[in-house]
């Protein structure tokens, strides 16, 4: 013959104070419950981040090569400063931007964005590139 | 269920079959004394069932998303041909194969875009939906193409 044990007190508490206070039902308050980033991701992100650091290379070489150029050629006012500043600043903004994106999703799903932003990032530079040439009347 | 019957594999079973689902039987079809038809129809006297309301929604955000797909096909036309107006020529082989692949990505960049906010955005609000596919028709626009022309 089994007995049924008295309440405990935390079964008088609301349902919310209940939720809120402990870590096993609240997934949200449960570190271990939060979906990690995983060495899956970090291995996907360092591979494509590395494409991605040659376009940022690139971007800092014209940063560094063109206005010397520019001004042996006597053009040196025509140096289109913000977009070659730009040729920099855009390669990690929109991967860093992708990754905070997708952190959340799985892991074929975080590769695809991180494709995706791959894609945008080539589309920038070289858009980046056209406008330079532009600009500067090449 | 399983019968002794050596031909019950070839049969469709009948309404006795607890598997059995009536095909003829349509959501939009009102039942016998028409109370799903009058659940379905939209509150102010509006005849206009709410099921047509969504299959017309559905359709629109179809058609909508058709169209934009339309544009991201213009911009892949446009990077095609924006690719061989640029000033591209690098002064080692490596930089020559990264250049190359650069355009690769910025030709396949917007379709690549299209079907992943496709992909990610399945099932959730079509503002979702669009909202990306408009943010990457402001990102990718084949400038090199544009400013080629407009030069």
């Amino acid at each position: 013959m089994t007995t049924t044990p008295p309440p405990r007190p935390d079964d008088a508490l609301p349902v919310a104070a209940v939720t809120a206070a402990d870590p096993a039902i609240d997934p949200a308050a449960d570190p271990a419950a939060r979906p990690r980033f995983g060495a899956a991701r970090a291995v996907v992100a360092v591979l494509l981040g590395l494409l991605v650091a040659w376009f940022l290379w690139d971007g800092l070489s014209s940063l560094v090569g063109l206005p010397a150029q520019f001004e042996a050629l006597g053009i040196a006012d025509r140096t289109p400063w913000l977009v070659l500043v730009a040729g920099v600043l855009a390669p990690p903004l929109i991967f860093g931007l992708s990754i905070l994106l997708a952190r959340r999703q799985p892991l074929a799903q975080f590769t695809l964005v991180l494709i995706v932003a791959l894609g945008a990032v080539a589309t920038t530079r070289l858009s980046l590139i056209a406008t330079a040439a532009s600009l500067s009347g090449f | 269920m399983i019968s002794d019957r050596p031909d019950e594999a070839l049969s469709w079973g009948d309404e006795s079959d607890a598997s059995y689902v009536d095909a003829g039987q349509d959501a939009l079809e009102p039942d016998d004394d028409g109370s799903r038809g009058a659940t379905a129809t939209a509150i102010d006297g509006d005849p206009t069932p709410a099921s047509a309301l969504d299959s017309r929604r559905r359709t629109a955000i179809t058609a909508a998303t058709g169209l934009l797909g339309g544009v991201y096909l213009m911009y892949s036309v446009g990077w095609i041909l924006g690719v061989g107006l640029l000033p591209l020529a690098g002064p080692t082989l490596l930089i020559e194969i990264m250049y190359q692949f650069a355009e690769f990505l910025a030709i396949i960049a917007g379709a690549l875009w299209f079907a992943t906010t496709l992909a990610l955005t399945r099932g959730g609000r079509p503002v979702q939906r669009f909202g990306w596919l408009a943010l990457g028709m402001l990102v990718l626009v084949p400038w090199p193409f544009l400013l080629g022309v407009l030069g």
